[in-house]
């Protein structure tokens, strides 16, 4: 699904919860009272947010980070949500059903439900997003396999018929794809693009006002369908963007936010020792932080795989982890952390060594008579992201390597991944339950040359790779897709398409009155959903509320 | 009326000029077809929308042609759109503007708060061991960056104290004194010493004045003689130092919005230029221009009516 | 005629426009106005210690790359050091979180702010003053051009109109990445205008004394009265105006590196070792305050001594 996380604020500082004795599986509470009492109604939040990272809010036009699935998740709903016992569940939806070779899903939508401009949210809507996705030129690489959809006969469904067996597709729609707009807004913004800023869906909260890099306001709704569960219980909820993550923590303990989230590790030791301030540390499922290397040049120094190992051997992780991030964190040797399928103790991907390196780029530079290898490496405008890609800088440079910095601003991050125009960049992704939610990431069906759009940011072509992913998303048995995701882990430690510094760390960090975080429950089951679906900087909003 | 109608006119020049030079900036190195690409890449947008940008643009019509169209979308309220997050510039600016200008207010309240009773009692007391340390502090002020001046106010009243935010809230309101006080002070601080030292110099030569000594002789108190009478025929240079300064304090918003978070014009310009947003750069620049000019033709007029013989002069000239 | 103020304010609008805190309008018309005192004052303490400081200054950033205690800029950190620790007797100023050497990143990062600085004056210095000495000499219709020029040049908050420059011809692929020569040209907004501006009224003021009037008379060809008489009455004064612009310039390079939007490379300038040292702040504000003393005590310097030495050496347009 398009529902990953991308973004820089703090990466590579970060990693998994320190060896303190807890469950690495379970998102882990520190400070948290053991009874929070009855949910009170009322209150206004303001939550501080890493990013601005959509673009436009419409969920066929954007490719969304964590921050953008924080706010897009207090005005859309998704149709599915992943529960806690790693099952996907009907949010939206009434129920969905596959036909026997998982090529065609049925989707059938929950009755009575509007969205926040009185559209019914009907069968009609459902195609009407998913058609919005598959004509995208952003979003529709994510649904390639999804060959059309349409009415059922009765009207009641919307039916999707796919090129071939996709057994794991609801899962993709408790995210980005899943998000549910009024087809009334998404008619009228296609004409008016200013439109695509005030978006319309049928979540707990609808929009007041959004202020590009500011801010974004959305009051209850009041008309929610699960008003008579009580939810939302905010009367409020404001999103401010506060990209620099010591600033975010200051205006916490300052008492001018209520809540934020981090991935600095640097942040989340300093909340710890805070009793001011309840902290959420989440891992499960979790992202990596990571260098992302742009492989689609063919001139460029990176398509020599002894210049990426090379690069891969420079590094030194745990200094990384220790002086970046404040030791919070365990050095990643892939891109599937600990809880995830595919994850391996083993996976061969380069340790730290930089005679090795050395000697690789030296054999490189004598065998290309190149001199200097210079690749440019980029990152945010947060002075702490600036300070990380100093020291990776210097590692690179200690063993011959020529690395320029670039800074650009946060919001723009995802865009200039999507068009290729970037040599190396700080990156965070690959959270999520199932490996099949990465397929966008590193198919060579994503992979476009650089300028044109492509999901597939490093522009990886791998046949291992692109076999291995066809097995994951054919597959009906858990062990193919184990040992394919396996098979994935592997190939990345041998071709190091990616630089893995650290599994990411997220925390939710909120004052102590602010309650409900992982309280969430999937209608109809008593299963809580996933922190974050599974991408840990984000959560559900509607299940939070303020004591009173 | 003749003095104002000749800097009314040049007033209109420089705007042009300075709204010409802004805009004609964005074309100087790129070409119409580079600026497009960027734009495009901004807002990843597909390539159909390259026409609908072109046409935005009025990228058929010569350079100046095309600044004449913009002047006059400009003039009428339409500084163009970001493509970056597709919303129009001026209502960005719109709710922006008001809060800059009110930051460079409260930094001009600040320093002449401060500056005034210390430049009367400097003058007052000239030469004593209060104006010298005075003096030397104040050449001490000048020589602090608004910028770390904002880092220490940040370090001590915010995260040590915990009296004043660290960040201003997104919805700022410009009343929202509380929020505005450290970054206000930060640009406030250096002007301090400059409107102290232009008070007590102007104010020493007025305590020298016959009036003075008549005053004095009335058996007038001192705090009538040197805030009644005196402060006024010394405030002319200052009332004239006051424009320069709030104008420049305008360039000095940029640096302090970034660190305070604060939503204003500087930010944006900021971002802006990290997001290659080259039509919002363009846009706050010649606002901000426009804003800097005619906050000093007012102050020009203001020092015009204070001084009638500079009224005279320019007349004559 | 510089038209957009009354003459009066010529002093306090020669200056230039602020950029991050020490704007030499304010250090010219506090000089200005100091009047009265200072030109009896001898040079005092302060100027020696000034002077000292500035010479210690540009001596260490100068001979850098062959002082043992200098690190190379760029250097392997030393990662045995606690950051927190503070100042020892082999990091002066301590290390930062990277395990970089503080002192030398101070000296290497303030070796290039003053070149920053320099090349910056030095531009302005020719270029503002051929122009200004042109407008002042010959008047009429070129006076007016080049003076329209200067107002319209001075109508941007100067900092401002150098991130617009930035914006414009820093532009590299996706980032925005000023190299050396688009920040001293950014940045030479700072010292053209002001200067042309302040040379201009020098010039015109020398033009009409009796020397130079001689000279003509004595049938001097316009470019040796320029050369001989006029020059050399220009040049002290605007030497002395340079040092101010000379703060000003690295406060404001100072200001463009604290928004990330200066000269990249190895070794990050004053302004961006203050900003990567905030988010250690609270825990090792060391980071943050070397840096930040060490611009200041120069910013000091450089306006102490332009101050004192304006006071005896300023010919003021009012006193012409």
């Amino acid at each position: 699904m398009i529902a990953a996380a991308c973004g820089d604020d703090d990466s590579g500082e970060t990693a998994t919860p320190e060896e303190d004795g807890t469950d690495q599986s379970e998102s882990e509470s520190e400070a948290e009272p053991e009874d929070e009492g009855e949910p009170t109604p009322g209150g206004s939040l303001v939550y501080g947010l890493e990013a601005d990272s959509a673009t436009p809010w419409t969920p066929a036009k954007t490719v969304c980070a964590i921050s953008c699935h924080m706010v897009m998740r207090s005005v859309f709903d998704p149709l599915t949500l992943y529960g806690d016992d790693e099952t996907v569940r009907p949010n939206l939806l009434e129920s969905f059903e596959a036909n026997e070779d998982n090529t065609q899903w049925t989707l059938t939508p929950r009755q009575g439900i509007t969205f926040h401009d009185g559209t019914p949210f009907d069968a009609a809507a459902i195609v009407a997003n998913l058609e919005a996705h598959k004509a995208s030129f952003l979003t529709a690489k994510a649904l390639l396999q999804m060959e059309s959809v349409a009415l059922s006969e009765d009207g009641a469904s919307a039916v999707v018929t796919m090129s071939g067996p996709w057994g794991n597709f609801p899962a993709f729609l408790s995210g980005q794809i899943g998000y549910m707009a009024s087809p009334t807004w998404l008619a009228a913004a296609a004409t008016d693009t200013a439109l695509e800023a005030k978006p319309v869906g049928t979540g707990p909260f609808v929009f007041e006002s959004y202020e590009p890099g500011g801010s974004f306001v959305a009051t209850k709704n009041a008309e929610y369908w699960r008003a008579a569960e009580g939810l939302p219980y905010l009367d409020r909820i404001e999103y401010r963007v506060l990209p620099d993550s010591q600033g975010r923590k200051n205006a916490l303990l300052n008492g001018d936010i209520d809540m934020m989230h981090t991935s600095s590790g640097e942040v989340i030791s300093q909340l710890r020792d805070q009793d001011s301030v309840e902290l959420t540390e989440i891992t499960e499922y979790g992202e990596t932080n990571y260098t992302l290397m742009n492989n689609g040049d063919p001139e460029s120094h990176l398509s020599d795989v002894r210049v990426r190992r090379a690069l891969a051997h420079a590094l030194d992780n745990q200094v990384l982890i220790d002086r970046r991030g404040a030791g919070v964190g365990e050095v990643a040797n892939g891109p599937f952390s600990p809880t995830q399928r595919g994850h391996l103790d083993e996976t061969g991907y380069p340790e730290y060594d930089p005679e090795e390196a050395k000697r690789l780029l030296d054999e490189y530079k004598e065998e290309t008579g190149s001199n200097t290898v210079e690749i440019a490496y980029t990152t945010t405008t947060d002075p702490a992201a600036l300070q990380t890609a100093e020291l990776l800088k210097q590692f690179w440079e200690q063993v011959g390597f020529t690395i320029p910095l670039a800074q650009i601003e946060q919001g723009q991050f995802i865009i200039t991944a999507l068009t290729g125009d970037f040599e190396m960049f700080g990156w965070r992704n690959h959270g999520g339950v199932s490996p099949d939610s990465q397929r966008i990431w590193w198919h060579s069906e994503t992979a476009d040359e650089p300028g044109a759009l492509a999901l597939n940011f490093g522009r990886i072509r791998d046949d291992v790779i692109d076999e291995n992913l066809d097995i994951i998303r054919a597959a009906t048995e858990e062990s193919e897709v184990q040992e394919a995701a396996e098979a994935i882990n592997k190939r990345f430690g041998e071709q190091v398409y990616n630089l893995w510094s650290s599994w990411t760390v997220w925390a939710a960090a909120q004052r102590p009155e602010v309650n409900g975080i992982d309280d969430f429950t999937i209608p109809g089951s008593d299963s809580i959903a996933i922190f974050g679906n599974g991408f840990g900087g984000s959560h559900q909003v509607a299940q939070l509320w303020i004591e009173q | 009326m003749k003095f104002v109608a000749v800097r009314l006119v040049q007033l209109v020049v420089v705007l042009l000029a300075a709204t010409f030079f802004t805009y004609s900036l964005t074309f100087i190195t790129n070409s119409p077809k580079e600026v497009v690409d960027t734009l495009l890449q901004i807002e990843a947008g597909a390539p159909e929308r390259r026409t609908v940008i072109e046409e935005d643009l009025n990228l058929d019509d010569p350079l100046l042609v095309r600044y004449g169209k913009w002047l006059g979308d400009a003039v009428t309220g339409d500084l163009g759109q970001s493509y970056s997050t597709q919303e129009p510039v001026a209502d960005r600016i719109q709710t922006r503007l008001p809060r800059t200008l009110a930051l460079v207010l409260y930094a001009q309240i600040i320093a002449l708060l401060l500056a005034v009773p210390a430049g009367i009692l400097a003058a007052w007391r000239a030469n004593s061991w209060f104006d010298r340390g005075l003096s030397s502090t104040s050449i001490g002020l000048l020589a602090v960056p608004n910028y770390v001046l904002a880092v220490l106010l940040v370090y001590f009243f915010a995260l040590r104290l915990g009296w004043f935010p660290s960040i201003t809230k997104a919805d700022l309101k410009v009343t929202d004194f509380k929020s505005y006080l450290l970054p206000a002070a930060s640009l406030a601080l250096g002007q301090v010493a400059v409107y102290m030292r232009l008070l007590r110099t102007d104010m020493i030569a007025t305590l020298q004045e016959d009036f003075i000594g008549m005053a004095k002789a009335k058996g007038l108190t001192t705090r009538s003689i040197l805030f009644r009478h005196a402060l006024r025929p010394s405030s002319l240079s200052l009332v004239t130092t006051i424009g320069i300064n709030a104008g420049a304090a305008l360039g000095g918003t940029v640096i302090i919005e970034t660190i305070f978070g604060m939503p204003g014009m500087g930010t944006m310009l900021v971002d802006a230029i990290f997001r290659r947003d080259i039509l919002v750069v363009q846009g706050v620049v010649a606002v901000i221009a426009a804003g800097f000019v005619i906050i000093n033709f007012l102050i020009d007029l203001l020092y015009a009516l204070l001084d009638p013989r500079i009224r005279s002069v320019r007349s004559a000239a | 005629m510089s038209d957009l103020l009354p003459e009066h304010r010529a002093d306090a609008t020669v200056g230039l426009p602020e950029t991050g805190g020490a704007s030499p309008s304010a250090v010219t018309a506090a000089a200005a106005a100091d009047d009265g005192r200072s030109k009896k004052r001898r040079l005092g303490i302060g100027f020696w210690l000034s002077t000292v400081w500035l010479v210690v200054v540009f001596g260490l950033t100068m001979a850098a790359p062959f002082l043992p205690f200098v690190e190379k800029a760029g250097a392997f950190p030393d990662f045995s050091v606690d950051p927190a620790a503070g100042p020892s007797a082999d990091h002066w100023f301590g290390v930062n979180k990277n395990g970089d050497d503080l002192f030398s990143q101070v000296v290497n990062g303030g070796r290039i702010s003053l070149f920053i600085a320099f090349a910056v004056v030095i531009l302005g210095f020719v270029s503002g003053g051929i122009v200004g000495m042109v407008a002042g000499f010959f008047r009429g219709r070129v006076d007016r051009v080049i003076s329209a020029i200067i107002d319209v040049l001075l109508a941007f908050p100067a900092l401002v109109l150098a991130l617009a420059m930035i914006a414009v011809f820093a532009s590299d692929g996706s980032t925005v990445r000023p190299n050396m020569p688009v920040v001293i040209g950014s940045l030479s907004i700072l010292s053209v205008a002001p200067l042309a501006r302040i040379t201009r009224g020098i010039t015109l003021a020398f033009a009409e004394r009796e020397f130079v009037t001689a000279a003509r008379t004595l049938g001097a060809t316009n470019g040796r009265i320029l050369r001989k008489e006029i020059l050399p009455n220009v040049i002290p004064p605007m030497a002395v105006f340079s040092l101010t612009v000379i703060a000003v310039v690295i406060v404001a390079e100072g200001a463009l590196a604290f928004l990330g939007l200066s000269v990249g490379g190895a070794a990050p300038t004053w302004g961006k070792l203050i900003n990567v040292g905030r988010p250690e702040l609270e825990s090792a504000p060391h980071i943050t305050f070397f840096p930040a003393g060490v611009m200041f005590l120069t910013i000091l310097a450089l306006n102490y001594i332009g101050d004192i030495l304006q006071s005896k050496f300023t010919v003021r347009e009012g006193a012409l």
